[in-house]
């Protein structure tokens, strides 16, 4: 095998292999589209807020009752960490992170659901009111 | 010096898949999704296109209809409209074809829905003033006065044989609104100014007045949500499929005022003077034409729900969706198998 051959083979393997990793990257880009947390208060949005892995926050739903419940952001997941719900039970649902998991507080009417990509292609085309 | 065969026609084959692979990408890019908003006959309008020409193409539709706007507004004193309204009980108008074939679409529809949907409606709405914010309660006496000038039957449009279109209110103070019907008609023509410019689908939305022309690119229908009248504007209680039809809400939920604790909407009935007040809390009726389905979801929110589904069932290629003020929901039989209830909060009769 000359020299040329060699070389063809060798800008062939580096297409392969570069097409394999170019395959990959897009993947993990379409992955990359962070699930939503969606936080509802009294059947109402609240809040949205990306699920990517570098927000880190804490929001906490209060009302005018002053009852609350503190919702924390962090690694890519969500959960209730506080509550002043007598049976704490969105607290003990834990850590969330995958589409359709939820958490809910029936005394406080609050709720954080995790919608994905799926959900999203659920929206209508158009709305009419 | 000898080349291979065998390696040369692979590596000739990957880069000539590479190049047809870069070609299809660069022509799904060039057809990317347009969104055009522009705010006008009182609401916002959305076009929804793919098309490589969609900014010029949706200037295009804009300027239709602002076309139509100029024309039929009753926020302008100088609309061919205002004019027919400054001139009742003394004299007729010329009107543009525009017009003309609008006011015999509405007196058509009236007709159909034995004026429950009725253009003369204005001294009413004007009456009432909902939505203006300065808007109160009529005493009786003066609703009466006002619904006695309210009777399509006395527009008097000559014939579109005729070279001159004029139209003619007899008597003093009688108001034609079109509020009911030219978003209808705009939907049309901002259909028919697309498919002219060779675009074959998409969605035009005129403040919840949506025509969904053609299909889907992957040749599903289109998904139009319907509004939850309950619930905050955006949410959706059902969803309906449809390929080229105008889907058109009607509502009392949106632009009301509350007095005494008692809510008065915007929709008057033509019949009663009053709000109508039959059971419905939101109506959408979808049709081949905009300019039917909008005179057609005032109308049979009107009517109610017996009337209502009663005058759907019997037009042809006509299907609506009710929704009751006790959270059910009916459709005709067209709908069965394209609407989809999506709100455990109501139920499917």
């Amino acid at each position: 095998m000359n020299r040329v051959n060699k070389l063809i083979y060798a800008i062939l393997a580096i297409l392969i292999i570069g097409s394999f990793i170019g395959v990959a990257v897009y993947e993990q880009m379409l992955k990359g589209q962070a699930p939503v947390a969606v936080i509802y208060k009294d059947k109402q949005i609240f809040q949205r807020v990306y699920l990517t892995k570098s927000i880190n926050k804490q929001i906490n739903v209060r009302d005018s009752d002053g009852h609350y419940n503190l919702v924390e952001i962090k690694d890519g997941q969500v959960r209730v960490k506080e509550a002043d719900c007598p049976n704490k039970l969105c607290i003990k649902a834990g850590w969330l992170n995958k589409p359709g998991q939820m958490a809910v507080c029936i005394p406080n009417r609050v709720s954080v659901v995790i919608e994905g990509a799926a959900e999203e292609a659920q929206q209508p085309d158009a709305h009419s009111f | 010096m000898v080349i291979e065969r065998k390696p040369a026609a692979w590596l000739t084959a990957l880069i000539l898949l590479a190049i047809f692979t870069c070609a299809g990408c660069a022509k799904v890019d060039e057809q990317a999704p347009y969104i055009a908003h522009e705010f006008m006959l009182d609401t916002d309008i959305i076009i929804n296109i793919e098309d490589s020409r969609a900014p010029q193409i949706s200037t295009a539709v804009f300027q239709r209809i602002a076309q139509i706007e100029k024309k039929m507004t009753l926020f302008s004193q100088d609309s061919e409209i205002a004019v027919l309204n400054a001139q009742a009980g003394q004299k007729a108008v010329e009107v543009s074809a525009d017009t003309h074939y609008v006011l015999t679409k509405a007196i058509a529809m009236s007709k159909i829905t034995r004026g429950a949907f009725d253009p003369t409606i204005g001294p009413l709405v004007k009456l009432w003033d909902v939505g203006s914010g300065l808007a109160r309660v009529p005493g009786d006496a003066e609703i009466q006065k006002a619904l006695a000038l309210v009777d399509y039957r006395s527009l008097q449009i000559n014939p579109d044989s005729d070279q001159l279109h004029t139209v003619f209110l007899p008597r003093l103070g009688q108001v034609v609104d079109l509020g009911g019907i030219a978003k209808g008609y705009s939907g049309d023509e901002a259909k028919r100014i697309l498919l002219e410019h060779g675009v074959r689908q998409g969605i035009i939305n005129l403040g919840g007045n949506v025509m969904a022309f053609g299909h889907k690119k992957d040749g599903n229908p289109w998904r139009v949500g319907i509004q939850n009248p309950l619930a905050p504007r955006g949410t959706y209680l059902g969803i309906v499929y449809v390929s080229d039809k105008a889907v058109v809400t009607s509502g009392g939920y949106e632009r009301y005022f509350i007095k005494n604790g008692r809510r008065y909407h915007h929709i008057i009935d033509p019949t009663t003077g009053y709000p109508a007040n039959n059971g419905l809390i939101s109506v959408t009726v979808v049709a081949d034409r905009g300019i039917e389905a909008d005179a057609l979801s005032t109308g049979v929110y009107v009517l109610g729900l017996t009337e209502g589904k009663q005058l759907i069932d019997s037009m042809d290629g006509v299907e609506a969706i009710f929704i009751t003020n006790e959270r059910k929901v009916y459709t005709t039989a067209g709908l069965k198998d394209c609407f989809q209830l999506t709100d455990g909060d109501f139920s499917y009769e």
